[in-house]
């Protein structure tokens, strides 16, 4: 019994040492825009993606809120910035920095009239 | 026609943008060149002018948030790995103190486009490449050329690669998600020693 106790361990250090300790995965974090709407409360939005890992990398997505309202997310890696066209263009842009999301949601303090806006992480990109 | 093949190693200096810490060391570390293929003609005996085209390959450069996904793995078995690539092409004089003499310095001039790529990828889930690309205003070089035998020279040369990247590329997962133009571009400079052969000199 101690034999086989000592060739098990024996066996698991070897495989740490020789790196079979699993596969490793670059893990970028991620960040989810929700838009819904202030009366219903119905998320009109819900896109996830990827925060870049690499320094000068971007991410551009447009999202169509309704049909007069869109909403372009820019990713940097340490950036997020939301800016609104159609009839959210008078927003200003909503800033969020990818530390203050690790923390948790970030809300839009002044967010196009009628809507509510917000930054959270923790989700599932789909493919870019 | 004038055949240079060379072969060298670079080093990244300046910025890769004006953006807040990003050193083009911090994208890229120095790199590898193995081949740069130059293709002319001498105009008169002294001048020669000609294309180029030259890619270097290394790693990630010394950015810590980068090299801290870079080293995810573990040192038996990464499956997490991270490259750089750079690339020169253009068109350059070079002029050639003694051209008759058996041993000859020369001085040349080149201006061109450069692109500089890093890429992170793990086995499989997860690729991103950000690529940027600019004008390489000034690619001044020096060195001096050892006629060997009659058609083949060989000899030490030195490089200075002056550029500016004006556009930024992203793909992630080999999808492009965004392709932009860079808002504050800075110059930067790969710095270059190796050696150059000369076919037909």
């Amino acid at each position: 019994m101690m034999n086989m106790q000592l060739h098990h361990s024996a066996w698991l250090i070897a495989l740490a040492l020789l790196g079979c300790d699993g596969q490793q995965y670059v893990n970028p974090g991620t960040a989810l825009l929700t838009v819904s709407h202030d009366v219903t409360g119905s998320k009109l939005v819900e896109g996830c993606n990827y925060v870049p890992v690499l320094q000068g990398s971007q991410i551009q997505k447009r999202y169509t809120v309704d049909d007069a309202l869109e909403a372009l997310v820019t990713l940097t890696r340490s950036d997020i910035t939301v800016t609104f066209e159609g009839s959210g263009a008078g927003a200003p842009p909503f800033r969020a920095t990818t530390k203050e999301l690790e923390n948790g949601a970030v809300v839009d303090d002044s967010p196009p009239d009628g809507y509510t806006v917000e930054l959270g992480s923790g989700c599932v990109p789909e493919d870019p | 026609m004038h055949f240079v093949p060379m072969t060298g190693v670079i080093f990244p200096f300046g910025s890769a943008t004006g953006a807040r810490d990003d050193a083009l060391s911090a994208r890229y570390a120095w790199q590898w060149l193995p081949l740069e293929v130059g293709l002319g003609a001498k105009v008169m005996d002294e001048l020669y002018i000609g294309g180029y085209f030259n890619v270097g390959v290394g790693l990630e450069g010394s950015d810590l948030a980068t090299e801290a996904h870079c080293e995810a793995g573990n040192d038996a078995v990464d499956d997490v790995s991270c490259s750089s690539v750079s690339v020169r092409v253009g068109i350059e004089g070079r002029y050639s103190f003694t051209p008759a003499e058996p041993m000859s310095g020369w001085l040349g001039y080149g201006i061109g486009y450069t692109v500089g790529s890093e890429t992170i990828s793990d086995v499989g889930r997860y690729t991103e490449t950000s690529t940027a690309t600019g004008i390489e205003m000034a690619r001044l070089s020096g060195g001096l050329d050892f006629r060997l035998k009659r058609g083949f020279g060989l000899g030490p040369y030195a490089m200075v690669s002056i550029g500016r990247y004006t556009r930024q590329r992203t793909e992630i997962r080999n999808v492009e998600t965004a392709s932009t133009s860079i808002d504050n571009p800075a110059t930067h400079a790969w710095v270059g020693l190796g050696l150059r052969l000369v076919i037909f000199p």
